[in-house]
């Protein structure tokens, strides 16, 4: 990337990082308390899952896709889990049910988007509707599920604490060095990369492109349902009014923000880490400095335009780089 | 032996049926009236969200008291969203319904829609959160009062002269919201007496409790000497709660928070994760709401000719004077007699 076309060229992940530093730097500098180990692990704690999330989404932005649904699913699928156990149902096996129910909806958005073609912002727009509708109608009564107390032993997987390090940041991590080997290093990943820089010429070099678009959305669903369950079990309830909220664009946020361009084909893991982390320092810095919520929202509108501006500037787009079907 | 269980039987079958014969044909001047007035007429009833614990609650008291009394009860919901809430209440007031029932989210949204419903003839019922307009009646909490309970505790519990240190932190909802905006103002108001009370935080969450887990999470790291966390909802501040407790803090940090104590969060008073809660029983107000109801159905005064209030009264909850009793569930409420 940096050595294309013989000159170098600074990537926008690139930038983030260089940002990400200099935030960190400021706020070591002034905000008192802010580089003590405990505050810097609460910072990617906060972060974790929203992390986890963005590392299915940008598997599904990397391979020419995206997933509005992701919060959806996630949300409703652990909903029910937590209303299975509710009513008696052995944890594991509303865990397995979950699973299940989460698998299938991927599968149905890949089918969706790979065979009858519908462009995917719109396929899981509409999912998500029918994700939400469905679940409230069948699966899930109230807005607002709680953990049943006896299902309390299983607080530990994402609110727990292993050698000083909570769980929730030890499951993104473990998520990121799969999402790494799955994108670096198994034959699917590497088809998603190429699909996201050419689907015909894919196509044409024999690759199963369909099927590996299923793929896609079923490797995102399942993140978010990670994500899910970690979100639930660190505050043991989930409100199903998070569907309405905004979250998926904090989603999509770490991900554009770490330079993974929603044209496709470019970057991965490390581009969401930096996303995140970025997000993770601001996040904490301004809740230290007690910054007001309507300004809090407007730092991290101007830092992803700044991002966006910048990226524009130093890779501008011409025939050559940009890409049918970018948004 | 067979002849005599026939014979008491028959006996008991008349005695019966002439208890039941003689209580719907006693008139005490007002009773038959009464059960005459309820037949035929129409309530509508808009909720936040069907799957919410207080619109349940609401929901269950009236189909109760409908059944009971024989009115015909139609409740609809509009999923948190105002537009959706507007459409319905404009639909419901063109169908005339003798009276209509609204659970405000907001309290400018559908000020000029009860301007019309008065205007139109139809008897409005604000419930739970109260618009700008006024109606024919206000049935539910007083949220400056719930505020008001919660921040007074924190102040006398966190007070140096208690030989704590005195800082508090707040976990707002979210800024524009009617209850969050009211109980701000609440807290301003009390803190203004108190100068030796420093708030280190005010920062939303906007009712996520994951956000509420980051928020405070950051917070009790940054001051250690915290003395107590103050919610606005225990949806939210059950995420208050679980960063309480992972840092260790639970007993130490004092938390107090607000709700409707609906039974899965009144389990958190008994296992400590809220060391205080302001609850607004919703059976309490399902039960004044049904009353707001029966006599607006009763009277014939033109709509909105007498409006008038009833603030249902917060209660403190605690570990202490904790009982199972307190706490509610929508079979519950569906259990409430109203003949």
């Amino acid at each position: 990337m940096a050595a294309e076309r013989g000159n170098w060229r600074i990537t926008q992940g690139e930038i983030v990082l260089a940002i990400s530093i200099l935030l960190f730097a400021v706020f070591a500098v002034t905000l008192r308390g802010f580089l003590a180990p405990d505050n810097l692990l609460a910072l990617i704690q906060n972060v974790s899952i929203l992390g986890i999330m963005g590392l299915g989404m940008a598997i599904a932005i990397i391979g020419r896709g995206i997933d509005l649904s992701i919060v959806t699913t996630m949300t409703m699928s652990v909903a029910w889990v937590l209303s299975l156990t509710g009513h008696g149902v052995p944890p594991l096996t509303a865990v397995a049910a979950g699973l299940v129910f989460t698998v299938s909806m991927g599968i149905i958005t890949g089918i969706l988007v790979a065979y009858v073609e519908i462009p995917a912002i719109f396929a899981t727009l509409a999912l998500a509707s029918v994700v939400y509708g469905f679940s409230r109608l069948a699966l899930v009564g109230e807005d607002l599920i709680y953990m049943p107390p006896s299902a309390d032993w299983t607080r530990g997987f994402g609110g727990g604490v292993v050698y000083g390090v909570p769980t929730s940041v030890i499951v993104f991590l473990a998520m990121a060095a799969l999402g790494f080997v799955f994108l670096q290093f198994t034959k699917p990943g590497r088809f998603v990369k190429a699909i996201g820089d050419n689907p015909l010429r894919a196509r044409i070099a024999g690759i199963p492109v369909r099927p590996i678009i299923v793929v896609q959305y079923v490797v995102s669903s399942i993140s978010g349902y990670v994500a899910g369950l970690v979100m639930a079990t660190l505050i043991g309830s989930m409100n199903t009014r998070q569907v309405n909220s905004t979250m998926v664009y904090d989603v999509i946020l770490v991900v554009v923000l770490g330079g993974i361009g929603l044209s496709g084909g470019r970057g991965g893991v490390r581009n969401v880490l930096v996303g995140t982390v970025l997000i993770g320092i601001l996040l904490n810095g301004m809740t230290i400095l007690n910054v007001p919520y309507i300004l809090q929202n407007l730092i991290k509108g101007v830092i992803l335009l700044v991002a966006i501006i910048v990226d524009s500037l130093i890779n501008p787009r011409d025939e050559q780089t940009s890409q049918q079907g970018d948004i | 032996m067979r002849n005599w269980v026939n014979t008491v039987l028959a006996a008991s079958a008349v005695i019966g049926f002439g208890a039941v014969a003689a209580a719907s044909e006693y008139d005490d001047g007002q009773s038959v009236k009464y059960y005459d007035t309820f037949k035929g007429k129409k309530v509508v009833l808009i909720v936040i969200s069907s799957g919410m614990d207080i619109a349940q609650g609401l929901a269950a008291g009236l189909t109760r008291q409908a059944q009971d009394l024989g009115y015909d009860l139609s409740v609809r919901d509009y999923n948190w969203n105002n537009d959706q809430g507007a459409q319905a209440i404009s639909q419901a007031i063109s169908e005339k319904p003798d009276v209509l029932v609204v659970q405000n989210l907001d309290m400018q949204a559908y000020a000029s829609l009860f301007k019309r419903a008065t205007k139109e003839g139809v008897k409005a019922i604000q419930v739970q959160v109260k618009s700008t307009a006024n109606t024919d009646a206000y049935v539910g909490v007083d949220w400056y009062q719930v505020a008001h309970k919660n921040i007074s505790k924190l102040v006398s519990v966190c007070s140096p002269s208690a030989g704590k240190s005195g800082k508090i932190a707040i976990l707002q909802g979210t800024p524009n919201n009617p209850t969050n905006f009211i109980g701000m103002k609440a807290i301003a108001d009390v803190l203004k007496d108190h100068p030796e009370i420093k708030v280190v935080s005010d920062a939303a969450a906007d009712w996520d409790a994951s956000k509420a887990h980051g928020v405070v999470s950051t917070v009790l790291k940054q001051t250690p000497d915290l003395c107590g966390y103050l919610g606005f909802w225990d949806g939210q501040d059950a995420g208050m709660a679980a960063a309480v407790a992972e840092a260790g803090l639970k007993g130490k940090v004092f938390t107090t928070t607000s709700g409707a104590a609906e039974k899965s969060t009144c389990d958190k008073i008994a296992d400590g994760s809220f060391d205080n809660y302001v609850a607004y029983g919703i059976p309490d107000v399902a039960r004044r709401l049904g009353v707001a109801v029966a006599t607006a159905l009763q009277q014939t005064t033109k709509a909105g000719s007498a409006p008038y209030a009833d603030y249902v009264g917060a209660r403190e909850l605690t570990k202490a004077t904790f009982s199972p009793d307190q706490c509610w569930t929508v079979d519950m409420i569906k259990q409430i007699p109203w003949k």
